[in-house]
Order: C-alpha cells, then structure tokens, then sequence
C-alpha cells in the first residue's frame, strides 16, 4: 500500500534533479510513490528525469505555471495518505519517510513538521534556520501530537506558525487539503507560508519529527528565488492580503498568541522581501506593506504583549511591524490599537530617504 | 550631355542612366531601388558568381546598379516596351556592359506565342501589366512581344527580379516548386499564394504593391507550416466532423495535432480509425488536465511557425486556414483572425446563425479576391473571447511568454485573447473564411457556477503583466472588465453574487490605484448594482493615506480564487 505520496516538480534544475531524486529513491522505508511535475521544464532537466526507470514514479506534465500550481498539480494527482514535498534541487537523507513513518503510526497526525538541515552557500552545513522553533515545539508537545480542543493546542499551533515556511518540512494528511480545497496560491511565488499557516490552522493533530527530514541548499551559481531583488519579491504582498484575508475568518484569528506568530512570520518575510528589493522599488514595497494591513482584518494589528521566551529572536521583525503599524497613512482601525504600544520614535524618514 | 543624366543611387553606388523621359517611372523606379531592392540585397549574402534575370527591366535602374555592385554576375534583361529598351539598351553600352548583361525586348506571359496584349495603365503610361479582366479597367490592350514562362525557367536563374504585373502567380507557379534561390520583386492585385514559394533554400522578398504586407522568407529559416491543435476530451460526437472539415482544401505544410486530453469515451478510437497514419494528422495522448491543458500540450509538441487552437466540437469552413495563412505570411503580424458563425446542430445538419462580429467600421482594403481589414488591440481586447479563429505566430507567444493557465479550468479564452490581442497590436483580419461555433447547452459560459471566478483571477493576471510590461493603455481592459462583470453577474447563481461583486470591487479599487482616477473613465459602473459602488468606496476610503502606486497590481484577494473562495464559503456554512 502506498503511504506517502512525494512531490516534486522540476524545471530548470538540470543535473541537481539527479541529486534530489536519488535521494528519494534511496530511502529507507519504501511504501511510497514519487510524482514529478514537469512545469515546463527545459530539455535538459526533462532528459534528466526521464532516465529514471522506476515503478514509483509518475510524471505529470504541465506548460510552466510556475511552483504553485506545480505543487497543486502533484497534490491533485497524489494517491498516498501523506504527502510532502521536496523542491528539485534539495535532497532527503535516507531515513526521512522512515521517521516520518514511525510518527505517522505512533500518533496519527493531520500534519508533522520536521527538523532539517541547511547547507549554506559558503558549503557550510547547519541546522535549518528554524531549528529553536521546533525544539520548543518538541518540548510542548513531549513525543505526543497537539490535538484540538485540548489545553496547549493554540500554543503549538502558535509555535508551529513561527516555524520556516518551508514546503519540504512537513508532511501533510492529504485529505487535509481536501473539502475543502487547500493547495498554493497559484501564480503567486512566496507561496510557502500562506500554506504553512493555512495548514497549520486546519489540522487537527499536529506533531513533531524531531529527525531531520531534508536539507536545503542555497546555491550561489544558481539565480534562485531567494536572491531575487526585482518585481517577483512583490508576490509577497499578494500573499500576505490572501494569508490574512483568509485567516481572519478561523478561530485561531481570535487567539492573540495565534495572530502575533502569524504576523511575525510575515513580518519576517515581508522585511526580507524589503530588504532584499532593490532600492528603486522599497518606498513602493512598503505602500503595499501598509495597504495589506489597512485591507486586513484590524485584530491583526493587535499584538500580543506577553510572548513567550522563544518569540523574542523574532523582536526585530516585530520592530519593522510595529513601524509599518505606526504608519501615519494607515487609518485606524475601528476598534482601535490600543494593544500595540506605540513606539516612541522620532518620525520615520525613510522612505522618502533617499536609497 | 551626361551630366544632365539622372542619377540612381544603389548597392553602394550611383548610377547615371538615360530614362525613358517618363517622371513617373523615373520615380518609381527610384522608390523601389530605395524601398525593396536595396534593403533585400543589403540582408542577402548572395555568392560571387551568378545568372541573375531582371523581368521587366524598364530602362535598367535595377540591372545596372546590380551588375556594377555584383560584378561576378551575368544578366538577362527582359522588357517589352520599346522606348524602355532603347534607353536599357544605351545604358548598358553607356556602361560598357555588354558582355555581361543582355537585354531582350520581351514579355514574360502565360500562354503567349511569339505576342501577347498588354495593357498600358493611362496614369502610368511606362506601365504595362497583365491584360486581366479586373486589372486596372480603361487603357488599351497593346500586343507586345512575350514569351511563354518556360523561356524563363529554362534560363535557370540563381537571382529573379520579377516586375509583372498580374503574372506573377502564373510565372512562380512555372518553376514548379523550383524557385531560383533568390526572389526579389513586388506583387500587384493578386498576391501569388505562399505555397508556390516551395523548398526552403529560396530567399524571397516580394512586397505587395499598395500595402505594408509581403510575402517573405529568410534563408536557413526554421520550419514554417501552420500546427492546429484539437484539445479532445470525450468528443466522440462531433471530432470526426471537425477533423474532416480542417482536412478540406488545408494548406499543404498543414499538421493536425489532436490532443486526446484523457478522454473516457471513444474519441480516441474513432480518431485512430478514421485517420490512421494519415500524414498531416497526429494523435497525442495525455492524462486528463482540462482544456487549457490540452492546448499547451499541442504547442510543446509543437515547432511550426505558426499555430492555431481549435475545439473539438467545432469545425472550420473549407480552405479556412489556406486563406489564414496567407495573411499570417503576408502581414507577418503575431495573430490574424477570420470570421466565425455560430451553429446548432439541427435534423439535416447544421443550422448556422448570423455572425455576432461587429467589425463592419473598420476600413476595408482588398488582398487579391479578398477583402481585410485590421483589428486594432483595443477592438480585441474588448471583443468577445474568440481565440480558435485565429492564427498566432509561436515566436510571439514563445517571446512573450503567452501560455494558457493550466490551473484556471473555465474561461481560459479570455486572458489569451487579452495578451495576445495586445501582443500583436493589431490583427489583420477577413470575413469571408469562417470558423464555425457550435452551440451546445453545457457550454461553461452558460453554467453560472463559482467557475465566473476565474475571470477575476484572469483580470488580475493581466493587470499584473500590464504594469511589468508597461502597457500605455489600460483603459480597454478595464472596459472589458466591466463589460465581463456585468455579463458574468447577469448569469451568475444568485448565492454568489455578492462574493462576486465583492471579488470585482477589490480588483477594481486595485486598477484605480495602479492607473490613477484618469483610468475610471474606462469603467461602466452603471452596469453594475449599487452595492459594487458601495464596496470600492469602502475599500477606497481604507486606502485612502496611501495615493496612487503600481503597488496595487501586485496585492490579491481570496474573492479572485475560485479554490480559496469555495473553501471560504464552505466555512461560513459550517459556522
């Protein structure tokens, strides 16, 4: 019986893909199918994948979409009780379905997140960035999963929205994503967190692999997402307005500690899309910044004032927040923001700063 | 006298010649040294050594600038008119050319025995064209000496210079699909079809008189040929009908690409039946993934030049796509149109409706027996969705990157229509060659579901591209929005309304605050309830301390996703 679906779409990896499929392949448990996308990959990485000759795998084709819709594709054509997935130029170490297995069965969760690894681009390996996140969500839950309606759940479901939004440190129930539908924004890059948290607030059970599970390269040679400084950084925005819109609408919109992570995760982004931007383009980042927020739901620009300890690597990012929430273009919202304390600063100069 | 001759500027040098005394040939043989020779020559490569023949060579302003910038060549000089070839004659003495170039004072005209009538134009007089019954009307049939179009294949020429008027097709159709490898000249009032430019090695550059358009082919050029593209999916009824009607009267470097989309029924058995190996039709099969899907997969299978959509269930008159093609030729635009006829299938067959095109203010202008006009992109863009009666170039969609979405599973036309409209600018167009639309009951557009959302998706899209590609002119999308909406809204379930008009405002107030308040007189706000007034005005007024910013056409809602949105109503029903 097959039991995890994995995913992949590929595009222009080229002989990397050799690297992330072997990995897979080589596992250790070996209940599982292996769906490869081809968005509109380039002949190269297609011959890539095509000198694969192996039962598990099935291609499914499509005109370049882009990662999202990739990803949906897999996940619409995916048979297996679990799925993750695993972009086309990062690999899984041999034991990873095989920890995941042994979670799955001891505690029957709707989602795990996972452990991983980072391998920088100076060659130096490292835990993934997220690494205290997890441990922290590993001492609360205690080798059981979090289960809703139970006391603890916001707090791990709180935790568990400040983890990387990455798409291959989690394995997801599939039908989770089913009635109704869950997938990635399609169109949209930076589509990791709108899914993360929107899985997050949906599942039921959540647990912890505290095995690492993949490892993800940043790779200086290859121009990815990651670097970029131009308009796709922008996608950012129409996630954060798809992210928040559709998170108001869940209880977890109400729990202060709840909404505090989401926004911090965001705001992480959201400040290193900003950061990341060339200079031409920051003033016009942060209108947007301001315009999600004036757009979303007030609640989101209240803040929870006591956090625990593991938020407070998280401080900078609240500072850039509570800058964009002092906005003065912002109008305020109806309910006031008496929860967020002002800083007292002297008028923001930037953006009309010059760069 | 010499210097008192008129001087004729080309290939690097100028050329004193005595002219016929005739300003206006002295002038129009000027214009197309500067206008067609020149520039064809500059891009050509020709080889060092040649035999070159100049059809109707008047009095040599193209054969002796030719013969002293290419002095490897030989050339055969045909013209009929006497006065020229006195001149032609005394220009190639004058230039000492006489053992290179000669000069013959004949025709070249199908059929003719030793003489041929000619017609000498009565505004024109140096002007002698093809005695044809709709050729120029007035003048007088003059009988001058011609030869047959086999005196000239016989010469086996390595360059063609061709100045006849109305003989044109006649004398390429002569060489039997053996055209010199280089074809330099110009068409008048029947544009020699493109067929007749046979095997690839022949650079041709043959303007149509009168008109930007001309038939052209670079040497080494990539594989022309037209693939149309049928996505399948469970068309047992009605692809047999659609395959045989492209096969009627098809261009010759046509290919039917059926793409079998995961079809449950037996179109693809019928189709294997039917067709068989035959040449020109090939059967792709793939998982089931919708149609947007199954047109994408035909274009990655594609590598013609030229590519067409069509759905299974329609079909196309006879000779629709050879008609089609010649304008994509000829214009060289990234997409041309033809027209189309709805149709229903009634007891004896088809029942066709009247055309719902209203082009009928765009000015006309004929192109050999037919008669085109150009859309200009707004007229696209605002147009209905009619993407299957066109013709695209693929280097334009490959260039700007025109896909269908594959994840928007309903209304995929519309955005395609959109960027290709724009994409093109304008799209040169004819009438009288129709696709024919076949109208069925499950058609999406009658369906009134959440599919209406995709169209709000679809907007966004484009106002997304608009702002990275800088679009001037935003202002036909926005027409088009509001026309969609409206038409949308009308046929919408009544439950989704409002999430519709909800979806639309947020997408509007985006436009108005990428395009400014100029971009608002575009909009028809009075087609729409009071509520999608009320709802941009709300969302307005939240933005209000932000100003105007191309920001906005990268922010988004869930009321644009028709998945977001089916999973957001699921949860306001459970509460």
């Amino acid at each position: 019986m097959t039991r995890f679906s994995c995913i992949t779409p590929f595009y222009r990896e080229g002989a990397l893909l050799r690297e992330s499929l072997d990995s897979l392949l080589d596992q250790s448990q070996q209940g599982f199918e292996l769906i490869l996308v081809d968005d509109g990959a380039d002949a190269a990485t297609r011959a890539e994948a095509a000198r694969y000759m192996d039962a598990r795998i099935r291609v499914v084709r499509q005109a370049n979409g882009g990662l999202s819709a990739a990803r949906n594709r897999g996940i619409a054509a995916a048979r297996g009780d679990y799925l993750c997935f695993l972009d086309a130029d990062d690999t899984r170490p041999p034991w990873a379905l095989e920890s995941l297995d042994r979670i799955v069965r001891d505690t029957a969760p709707d989602l795990v997140l996972c452990q991983g690894h980072l391998s920088e681009e100076t060659g130096q390996l490292q835990p993934f960035y997220d690494r205290e996140v997890l441990d922290a969500l590993e001492d609360h839950l205690q080798g059981r999963a979090a289960v809703a309606d139970t006391p603890g759940f916001r707090h791990a479901q709180a935790l568990a929205l400040l983890a990387e939004p990455q798409s291959a440190n989690k394995l997801v129930r599939r039908t989770l994503l089913k009635d109704p539908p869950l997938g990635f924004p399609p169109g949209h890059f930076f589509e990791d967190l709108y899914f993360h948290a929107l899985a997050v607030a949906r599942a039921r059970r959540i647990s912890l692999c505290p095995h690492p599970t993949f490892t993800y390269y940043r790779r200086p040679a290859r121009s990815q997402l990651t670097g970029a400084r131009d308009l796709t950084r922008f996608d950012m925005l129409a996630v954060a307005r798809l992210l928040l819109a559709r998170f108001s609408a869940l209880p977890e919109a109400a729990d202060a500690l709840c909404r505090t992570a989401l926004m911090l995760a965001l705001a992480k982004l959201m400040r290193w899309c900003e950061e990341m931007l060339s200079h031409a383009h920051r003033a016009e980042f942060r209108s947007g910044v301001v315009a999600v927020i004036a757009l979303s739901d007030p609640r989101f620009r209240q803040l929870a004032r006591d956090t625990p300890p593991i938020f407070e690597p998280f401080t900078p990012h609240r500072d850039w927040l509570e800058d964009c929430l002092a906005d003065p273009r912002l109008a305020p919202g109806k309910e006031g923001s008496s929860h967020v304390i002002r800083p007292a600063r002297l008028p923001r100069l930037w953006p009309r700063r010059r760069a | 006298m010499s210097s008192a001759l008129p001087v004729f500027r080309a290939f690097g040098r100028d050329v004193a010649l005595e002219t016929t005394g005739d300003a206006f040939l002295t002038g129009d043989s000027r214009w197309r040294l500067r206008e067609i020779y020149e520039p064809a020559l500059a891009r050509w490569r020709l080889p060092t050594q040649g035999q070159a023949v100049d059809l109707g060579a008047g009095f040599g302003a193209f054969a002796l600038p030719f013969a002293l910038a290419f002095p490897g060549w030989r050339l055969i000089c045909l013209e009929p008119d006497p006065t020229a070839f006195a001149a032609l004659e005394a220009n190639i003495a004058r230039h000492g050319l006489g053992d290179r170039v000669a000069a013959r004072p004949r025709a070249i005209v199908p059929g003719a025995k030793g003489k041929a009538p000619l017609i000498r134009s009565r505004k024109r007089p140096a002007f002698l064209s093809a005695d044809l019954p709709h050729w120029q009307g007035g003048g007088s049939a003059e009988p001058l000496p011609a030869d047959p179009p086999e005196t000239l294949t016989a010469l086996s020429p390595d360059l063609l210079k061709l100045t006849a008027p109305g003989h044109e097709a006649a004398i390429l159709e002569a060489f039997g699909g053996a055209l010199p490898p280089f074809l330099l000249g110009e068409s008048w009032t029947n544009p020699p079809p493109s067929r007749l430019l046979g095997e690839p090695r022949t650079s041709v550059y043959l303007p149509f008189a009168g008109s930007p358009w001309r038939l052209r082919r670079e040497p080494g050029e990539a594989p022309a040929g037209l693939d149309v593209v049928v996505a399948m999916y469970n068309s047992e009824d009605t692809i047999e009908d659609c395959l045989d009607s492209l096969l009627q009267e098809a261009p010759p470097d046509q290919r039917v690409l059926v793409v079998n989309d995961g079809s449950t029924d037996g179109s693809r058995a019928r189709v294997l039946q039917r067709y068989g190996d035959r040449p020109g039709l090939s059967l792709l099969d793939k998982p089931n993934g919708g149609c947007a899907s199954a047109r994408n997969w035909g274009r990655m299978h594609s590598d013609a030049a030229h590519i067409a959509f069509v759905d299974a269930d329609d079909a196309v008159e006879p000779g629709f796509y050879t008609g089609l093609l010649e304008l994509a030729r000829y214009s060289g635009q990234g997409a041309v149109q033809g027209g189309f006829r709805p149709f229903h299938d009634g007891p004896n067959g088809r029942v066709l409706e009247a055309s719902p095109d209203a082009l009928d203010h765009l000015p006309r202008r004929t192109f050999g027996t037919a008669e085109v006009f150009d859309v200009p992109w707004p007229e696209v863009i605002t147009g209905q969705p009619t993407i299957w009666r066109r013709i695209y170039r693929r280097d334009m969609l490959d260039a700007k990157n025109i896909w269908f979405p594959e994840h928007i599973r309903a209304f995929d036309d519309q955005i395609f229509q959109m960027l290709t409209g724009y994409h093109a600018g304008l799209i040169p167009a004819r009438d009288d060659l129709h696709y024919l639309y076949r109208q069925h009951a499950g058609q999406d557009i009658r369906q009134g579901d959440e599919r209406a959302f995709y169209s709000l998706e679809m907007y966004r899209m484009v106002l997304r591209r608009a702002v990275q590609e800088g679009w001037n002119d935003f202002g036909p999308v926005v027409a088009s929005f509001f026309s969609t909406l409206k038409w949308s809204h009308d046929g919408l379930r009544e439950d989704l309304r409002a999430d519709f008009l909800r979806g639309g405002a947020e997408l509007w107030t985006y436009m108005r605050q990428v395009w400014g308040p100029g971009i608002t007189s575009a909009a028809r706000l009075d087609l729409l309830p009071e509520c999608f007034a009320r709802e941009a005005a709300r969302l307005e007024k939240r933005l209000q301390g932000l100003g105007d910013g191309y920001v906005f056409a990268f922010l988004d809602g869930p009321a644009l996703h028709v998945d977001m949105l089916h999973a957001d109503r699921a949860l306001r029903e459970q509460a």
